[in-house]
């Protein structure tokens, strides 16, 4: 079973006022969860302005990615220039596949509530990944926010691939980050395998796809900047105010916890124990609490947890370095260089966003900051797949 | 000075201080802000006890040579004990602790070595012997005060309370610059012993244990994590505030910053030697240039930009031991520069002697001899004690 915990910056607080502080949740998986097996629906940008180099890489990549599949694994195609259409409902790996021609305006509209017509007629299964890959040069009529992120509620997540060399990877990142999935740059046919092969291995470590907890937030509490690691915004710029509120997290996967940051304001704290969120995911929970005290010299006494205040620097800087706020970023991995001198990982932390921090090519921004996360010892990584 | 908040601009108070984070908008405080939120209100927070880890100490050795190289006889049990008691070996007769491992000196001895200047500090422990250290932070450090460290005893808080009170009282220094320090050093902190079985001329003849410190034990910039070898030439770091250095033995070679006092000894036999610059060549920061900065930073008198204006690496020092033969060299001293730096060497009748990477400087120094490295605005004195 997989273990979850919440925590506050710090566990004491001065009862009897107003508290702003800063919390996480932290989701280990179970040691023994395995992967599960794939379903794959391939959306594919089949319109005029994918004629010549990008619908050859269609292609090749439909092809490539067939001949990855094992025999647990399934494929669907969805192709769409002005509309959509399902070109291929599920085929395994020895099975023909049509050919494909590109012509017409671009209409990711279209496109997403075609995926999500076909995700609405299979049945589902709890015990497959879903994962949708979405292909386009990224030039289109936009898709609403609404729809994309209605994927995730057939537990599925999108990954948008930028092909072609004048790839606009913006909206297909904006699109990724909805339907909690990950943005990959892949101009050429070569990188689109390079990119499948990576995001393969990544599916291949999927021990929960597209999961939901649930936070129930206490009356006079708001949580709000609800965020991963990796800058991925779970509730698109919104707060959660007191009652249920359903969030979907990118993929659980081994070798890997999930961590959700957010900042906590709470009107009133009481003396005594006080809980101001509590958290659920499938069958396990936990508390976000905090004990009022009105002793000054315990509540400065009382530990801050470090990893918090890491994982809110971190979610933060990766947040301003996506939307291209350097001075914000520079700013907070100066911090996370300062917290460095105490928590060795911090330093690390930092070390891997400068990296990204001079990068001039948006798509590999926003593919590098897509593949952050927290290996199971708390250590901010990048997934190398 | 207050601090303020550099998102929102808020003038930090004792509330945001409680709750590890700026009350007007929520940003996480680094341990740092901690730390200088603490002074500024005066807090002195104890830094909070940890079970500390059993350490796995080396223990002891199972057999030991003799040290006499035509005998060489590995001695084990009451063999051993009796040549480390110093009745000799038994095969050849050598005696060990007469001929090759000096004795451990008592305090008193050690003091009179150091500096025949300094009154002698009353260490406040009664262990059979004890090791002296330099305080190279704080107001001590200007007065090149020194504590006496115990042999094989567990120390921490406590015993550096009692220590730095009672160096402060000795010096007319201001004890209270020492509480942010103090309270982050553990209750049991280190163990320093003097390794009975090294031999003459060991770079690094003690034992120097963190006994699982909160706030952690450093040597140069390594943090030290469980049991490693320490010497002269090295600078030991308590909790990150407290920078000490063993002083020198009598015949040994102590470099000191004229303006802070922070004084190290030159490693007799460490073929670096001391690097006056930020930078070692190995790229790592110089432990004594950080205890310089540090130093020079808690001065307001003190301008740390000066010192930083000498390049990262500039000139090193290393203390030639010579050679015990009766034809071979006699102790030496050189000073090198590197390339495109300079410095001058003031003796003590005022003669300057310039040095740059085509001119290095060879000299013998004579006991109670001193001589005065400038380079820039910083001067360093050199002393064989």
């Amino acid at each position: 079973m997989p273990t979850m915990t919440a925590a506050l910056q710090k566990g004491k607080a001065q009862a009897n006022a107003k508290l702003i502080s800063n919390g996480m949740i932290e989701i280990t998986p179970d040691k023994n969860a395995t992967a599960l097996p794939l379903d794959i629906v391939m959306v594919l940008d089949v319109s005029g302005s994918m004629q010549g180099e990008g619908i050859q890489v269609v292609i090749d990549s439909v092809l490539h990615l067939q001949s990855m599949l094992s025999s647990n694994d399934r494929l669907a195609i969805i192709t769409f220039n002005s509309s959509a259409n399902v070109h291929s409902s599920w085929v395994g790996a020895s099975d023909t596949i049509a050919g494909m021609q590109a012509s017409g305006g671009t209409n990711f509209g279209a496109a997403i509530n075609k995926l999500l017509d076909f995700l609405g007629s299979d049945a589902g299964d709890s015990g497959r990944a879903g994962i949708a890959l979405f292909m386009s040069d990224g030039h289109a009529q936009k898709a609403s926010d609404a729809d994309v992120q209605q994927i995730t509620s057939f537990g599925y997540t999108m990954h948008c691939i930028g092909v072609t060399g004048g790839v606009n990877p913006d909206e297909l990142e904006h699109m990724a980050e909805l339907a909690r999935g990950r943005y990959f740059s892949a101009p050429s046919f070569s990188d689109v395998k390079d990119k499948f092969t990576k995001l393969f291995n990544f599916g291949k470590t999927v021990w929960y796809s597209a999961p939901v907890i649930t936070v129930d937030v206490s009356s006079g509490v708001t949580l709000s900047e609800v965020m991963e690691v990796n800058g991925l915004d779970l509730c698109n710029g919104q707060s959660l105010t007191a009652g249920q509120h359903a969030l979907t997290l990118a993929n659980f996967t081994q070798g890997m916890i999930s961590q959700v940051s957010f900042k906590v304001e709470a009107d009133h704290i009481s003396l005594g124990p006080n809980t101001l969120a509590k958290v659920t995911f499938d069958s396990i929970s936990a508390d976000l609490n905090v004990e009022g005290c009105s002793d000054t010299t315990e509540i400065l006494g009382a530990p801050i947890n470090n990893a918090v205040t890491i994982s809110r620097t971190t979610a933060k800087a990766t947040k301003a370095i996506k939307t291209g706020d350097t001075a914000v970023a520079t700013r907070l991995l100066t911090k996370l260089d300062t917290i460095g001198n105490t928590v060795a990982s911090a330093g690390e932390t930092s070390t891997i966003l400068k990296t990204i921090v001079g990068e001039t090519n948006k798509g590999t921004i926003h593919e590098t900051i897509g593949s952050i996360a927290v290996d199971t010892t708390g250590k901010t990584v990048t997934r190398k797949n | 000075m207050s601090l303020d908040c550099i998102d929102c601009g808020k003038i930090f108070d004792e509330g945001d201080l409680a709750a590890g984070a700026c009350q007007g908008c929520g940003e996480p405080f680094t341990p740092d802000t901690v730390i200088q939120l603490n002074a500024q209100f005066g807090h002195v927070v104890e830094a909070p006890e940890v079970i500390a880890p059993v350490v796995q100490t080396e223990g002891p050795p199972q057999e030991i040579e003799c040290a006499n190289p035509d005998c060489a006889m590995p001695l084990m049990g009451d063999d051993m004990a009796a040549y480390q008691n110093g009745l000799g070996c038994p095969y050849c007769g050598h005696n060990k602790q007469a001929q090759s491992v000096p004795k451990p000196p008592q305090s008193q001895q050690v003091s009179q070595n150091v500096s025949q200047s300094q009154p002698p500090v009353t260490p406040p422990v009664s262990s059979a012997y004890t090791w002296p250290f330099y305080v190279n932070s704080g107001p001590l450090a200007k007065h090149k005060a020194v504590i006496h460290l115990p042999n094989a005893e567990i120390i921490g808080r406590k015993f550096f309370t009692e220590a730095l009170q009672a160096a402060c009282q000795s010096h007319g220094a201001d004890f209270t610059a020492y509480h942010k320090a103090l309270g982050n050093i553990s209750r049991e902190h280190i163990v320093l012993e003097f390794d009975v079985t090294c031999l003459m001329g060991d770079p690094t003849p003690f034992f120097l244990m963190d006994q699982g410190s909160t706030n952690l034990t450093h040597v140069n910039r390594d943090e030290v994590s469980g049991t490693v070898r320490f010497g002269e030439g090295q600078m030991l770091v308590l909790a990150q505030e407290l920078h000490l250095s063993m002083a020198p033995t009598s015949g040994g070679i102590e470099i000191s910053h004229v303006d802070t006092g922070v004084s190290v000894a030159l490693n007799l036999t460490a073929p670096e030697g001391l690097h006056l610059g930020r930078l070692q060549r190995n790229g790592q920061h110089e432990a004594f240039a950080k205890a310089v900065l540090g130093a020079m930073d808690a001065d307001s008198t003190l301008d740390s930009d000066e010192y930083r204006r000498i390049s990262r690496r500039h000139a090193h020092v290393i203390h030639h031991p010579g050679s015990t033969s009766t034809t071979g060299d006699p102790p030496s001293l050189s000073v090198t520069c590197e390339s495109g730096k300079d410095a001058t060497v003031l003796f003590q009748n005022a003669t300057a002697r310039p040095v740059d990477e085509q001119n290095p400087f060879n000299y013998s120094l004579t006991q109670g001899e001193i001589l005065t490295l400038v380079i820039g605005k910083q001067q360093f004195t050199i002393t064989c004690v």
